[in-house]
């Protein structure tokens, strides 16, 4: 019955796979052409993996069915993915998405980005992300009208630089990056060895499992994205996270006790972010940041438990600023200067000075301001 | 980041070690050994590392970690590493891999499901 499906559903597979290939305009501009072709040549990986699934008479037998119906699971998820996302966002391409693609080839440039740059979607549903292996960065649909939320591209440009192989270049990153992911791991086990000796509370052992999980799934991760942004675009950084974090965060002192948490606790992520700009010398918005910051815990009422302060040392959370910050030179990233000409970093801290000085007539410059930068970038990128 | 998007670099090492996994059982079940032995080699390397909590590899940690919260029974990666390695395996190293690679598809389901927050 298996080998009966499967030969129907494949062929059938083939077929939708084919049909996406011809879903690629043919006319979108050539920051496109990195998103097409590399949805092409998946696709295409995909209908030889098929094929071969078809017609190779090793799984003419019972025997190869589970590793046949695996495969076949697989590249039906690769051929979902692509269509619902790489292959819509050039299908859906618009001015808006070109005018943000110029905008981000100008942040790349102004910071001497090391990877390829990542064609960027207005297609998210689900706030700024990154598919590194795609190379697609996804935006909420407006967010090209509005600036504070903009030096979250910073972070999702980081991702990438930690997951491309065999790069000599971003190596130092990479570098960096495993040892503190390992020193992470090492700190929670030794964690784990201790309770394990104080006589094993069952609660703990869940708990500290759970912290293990986040750290080398996810969290080391974040906080290098956080402090490469910090480098690059420098306090704007910082109040984007106190932004998103009034708008839309949870407990900011969160600590996860069963299961993996994808997001390290918002407090945790501003404390390193400080870290991050006393370390390039901002020390003045640092201070002005952080006192911020104490006025949303002490609006929200939050407060650190103990286990927020065991599962967050402060002292590891210090190792990695700077070890992310000497990855991030030693990359040869232009990092943000005190004193920085008209960038977009420039830019974008000028619209939370703007912000804060003015909050009521904020929307009214942001209007005019948005306009003017994005304008730029795209002259910016037709004079090259 | 959001949810779609962390969970995507981590569904892509899934993928990839779910994907040696199966080329190598299908080596080992149809006895072309011969064929790819660099792929037994790049597997038995791999899940010597997975077994060494001293190991400084970023996707051995990672890996560690997860097939210790996804594994139901008994699993030593190591044992099965220094058979594919020696080129000794029999049904016992089958088996182990079969586990394996059961418990990489129930990763790659759940993580595909959370990327799409079903």
């Amino acid at each position: 019955m298996i080998a009966q499906y499967l030969a129907g559903s494949i062929a059938q597979l083939v077929e939708r796979a084919r049909a996406m290939t011809g879903q690629i305009p043919r006319d979108l501009p050539r920051t496109y052409d990195t998103l097409a072709e590399k949805s092409r040549e998946q696709i295409n990986s995909a209908i030889a993996d098929l094929r071969w699934l078809l017609d190779d008479p090793l799984f003419a037998t019972e025997r190869f069915q589970p590793e046949r119906l695996r495969k076949f699971k697989r590249v039906v998820s690769e051929l979902d993915f692509l269509e619902t996302v790489a292959i819509a966002a050039l299908k859906k391409a618009q001015e808006e998405d070109h005018q943000l693609n110029a905008f981000l080839e100008r942040v790349c440039r102004e910071i001497d980005y090391p990877g390829v740059i990542p064609v960027v979607t207005t297609l998210s549903q689900n706030y700024f992300h990154i598919y590194p292996d795609l190379r697609l960065l996804c935006v909420p649909l407006v967010e090209g009208h509005f600036l504070l939320h903009l030096p979250d591209l910073y972070h999702e440009l980081a991702h990438p630089l930690l997951v491309e192989p065999d790069d000599p270049v971003l190596e130092p990153f990479q570098r960096r990056f495993a040892s503190c992911s390992f020193a992470c791991l090492e700190y929670v086990q030794g964690e784990q060895a201790k309770d394990e000796r104080r006589g094993r509370i069952t609660r703990n052992r869940y708990m500290l499992r759970a912290w293990e999980s986040s750290w080398a799934k996810y969290w080391v991760t974040e906080f290098f994205c956080d402090l490469f942004a910090v480098f690059c675009i420098g306090p704007a950084f910082a109040w984007s996270h106190l932004h998103l974090a009034m708008k839309r965060g949870g407990d900011p002192f969160a600590v996860p006790e069963f299961s993996a948490a994808m997001h390290p606790a918002d407090d945790a992520r501003m404390w390193v972010m400080l870290q991050g700009l006393e370390l390039m010398g901002f020390t003045e918005q640092s201070c002005r940041i952080a006192s911020a910051w104490s006025s949303v815990l002490t609006t929200l009422g939050a407060r650190a438990e103990p286990e927020y302060v065991w599962c967050y040392p402060k002292p590891l959370l210090k190792q990695m600023a700077e070890e992310a910050l000497v990855g991030t030179r030693d990359i040869h990233v232009r990092l943000l200067r005190n004193s920085e000409g008209s960038t977009v970093a420039s830019e974008l801290n000028a619209a939370w000075e703007k912000f804060w000085a003015d909050p009521a007539g904020f929307p009214a410059w942001e209007r005019a301001s948005v306009d003017r930068l994005f304008r730029s970038s795209l002259t910016e990128r037709a004079s090259q | 980041m959001s949810n779609p998007g962390l969970h995507s670099g981590l569904y892509s090492a899934i993928r990839g070690l779910a994907e040696l996994v199966d080329t190598v059982l299908l080596d080992l079940k149809s006895g072309l050994v011969t064929d790819r032995g660099d792929r037994r080699r790049q597997l038995g390397s791999f899940l010597i590392r997975l077994a060494d909590t001293n190991s400084r590899d970023v996707n051995s940690n990672l890996f560690r970690v997860l097939v210790r919260d996804s594994c139901k029974g008994p699993f030593n990666p190591e044992q099965v590493g220094k058979q594919l390695l020696a080129d000794d395996t029999g049904k016992e190293s089958i088996d182990t891999l079969e586990t394996l690679a059961a418990i990489l598809e129930n990763e790659r389901t759940s993580m595909l499901a959370r990327m799409r927050e079903r």
